[in-house]
């Protein structure tokens, strides 16, 4: 399908509307990797920058999101009572506390992946392409129906990862699978956790490796950071100390702007490198 | 092995180097839909048929997979020997993608989609005030039959 336009029928195209929202899909194939976090942060991030945002939580079952973004005791109505009509969309929707342009639509807890149909979530997410700037969808893990359901609407895909071969690995099953349904949705990479002093050591695939091996484009590179637990131990998303900043720099690429990648690679000097070998520390 | 010299030169040593070799193998057979058995099977049949015709030694037939953006080749080099002493070997260079006979499997993702039991209802766009969207458009049940058909292997 042609993503550009809005498919037959649609509501906007009903309308004669021209919807301007993004659609992004955060998805990674294997499970942990910080899909939750990024998608958490970046919303943060968007909203930060004056754009209206809302993430959904596309895990239904596994709901994580809420409580990451602080918003879990907030929850009235989730995704499946707007889908299944026991509420409006608006009525399901939870504004964030700080931040008065970022919303949360839950999952629902007690349903499982097959209370939800893609053909759903693209209608749902036509209708808040109108209002709304960003339409972050968390994606769950796996292949199957869960994160069917969150491709299915995407205008774009995050693919996070983390520098470790299996979540590498199922990053590039998961890459395979979105151009399989269509080589126009961009995919880009998020890099996420890396520990730049192991890979100066050589004992973690940088930056440059993990591109080079699934070959789509990198648009954040996150270093490893203990305050992000903090940050969702207090459902505070964008206040950890080293990785908020990648994040803002993610929110920003997003939005277009060109904001240069930090250096973790090791390209040291030989003089460096001499050194380092004569610390005993190579 | 990372010696003096490696460490001088910067060079990875152990596992970052052993993450990326084991993950380009790994990804070929995944990508491909081959499992590593039928790799080297393919390999070594290959090999035979090329020697049905010419004279080749087995060891210095350099066959490899190469990745090139998303895309996996197949890539060998196979020094012939001359049939007859005196005449000038050649060298067979052979190059192909490999995409997998077995399509990944996309019917989830097209619109259409199986009724399902547990959804006990259709979701109704009114609650989001925006018009129903017309199921039955003709874009959406065009796409109805392709599944498990033979031939959705073609070109790729």
């Amino acid at each position: 399908m042609d993503k550009s336009k809005p498919y037959p029928g649609s509501p906007v195209e009903a309308r004669g509307q021209t919807a301007t929202g993004r659609v992004i899909t955060v998805t990674s194939g294997k499970g942990g990797v910080g899909k939750t976090t990024l998608t958490a942060n970046l919303g943060v991030a968007l909203a930060a920058l004056g754009k209206k945002v809302v993430t959904i939580d596309a895990d239904i079952g596994l709901r994580n999101l809420d409580i990451i973004m602080g918003l879990e005791n907030r929850i009235v109505y989730d995704l499946i009572d707007v889908i299944e009509g026991r509420c409006k969309l608006r009525q399901a929707m939870v504004k964030h506390k700080q931040y008065q342009s970022l919303y949360l639509l839950p999952a629902a807890q007690t349903r499982d992946k097959t209370a939800l149909k893609p053909v759903q979530m693209i209608r749902l997410a036509e209708a808040l392409k109108k209002e709304f700037d960003f339409i972050l969808i968390d994606s769950p893990a796996g292949i199957e129906r869960g994160f069917q359901n969150a491709i299915a609407a995407a205008d774009e895909v995050l693919i996070v990862t983390n520098p470790e071969i299996s979540s590498v690995r199922d990053a590039d099953r998961v890459i395979g699978i979105i151009e399989a349904k269509s080589k126009n949705i961009p995919a880009h990479l998020v890099l996420n956790r890396i520990k730049p002093e192991m890979i100066k050591r050589g004992e973690m695939l940088s930056a440059d490796d993990v591109m080079e091996i699934l070959a789509i484009k990198i648009i954040g590179i996150i270093p490893e950071d203990e305050t992000v637990l903090i940050a969702g131990n207090t459902g505070n998303p964008g206040t950890a100390a080293k990785a908020s900043i990648e994040f803002n720099n993610i929110a920003r690429r997003l939005n277009g702007e060109p904001i240069p990648f930090p250096s973790y690679d090791d390209h040291p000097g030989f003089f460096q490198r001499l050194i380092r070998m004569f610390n005993n520390n190579p | 092995m990372s010696s003096f010299m490696d460490r001088l030169m910067g060079r990875k040593p152990k596992a970052a180097k052993s993450a990326k070799d084991r993950l380009k193998v790994v990804l070929v057979t995944d990508r491909a839909h081959l499992s590593p058995e039928e790799l080297r099977s393919m390999q070594q049949e290959i090999v035979q048929v090329i020697q049905k015709y010419c004279r080749i030694t087995e060891g210095e037939v350099d066959l490899k997979y190469e990745q090139r953006d998303r895309d996996n080749f197949l890539v060998a080099d196979i020094p012939l020997k001359p049939r007859s002493d005196g005449e000038k070997p050649g060298m067979l260079h052979l190059q192909t993608s490999l995409t997998p006979i077995i399509e990944e499997d996309t019917s989830l993702l097209r619109i259409e989609y199986e009724v399902d039991e547990f959804a006990t209802r259709e979701f109704d766009p009114s609650t989001i005030q925006t018009p129903r969207p017309d199921e039955s458009s003709s874009e959406i049940t065009q796409k109805r039959e392709v599944p498990g058909n033979e031939d959705t292997r073609s070109s790729g």
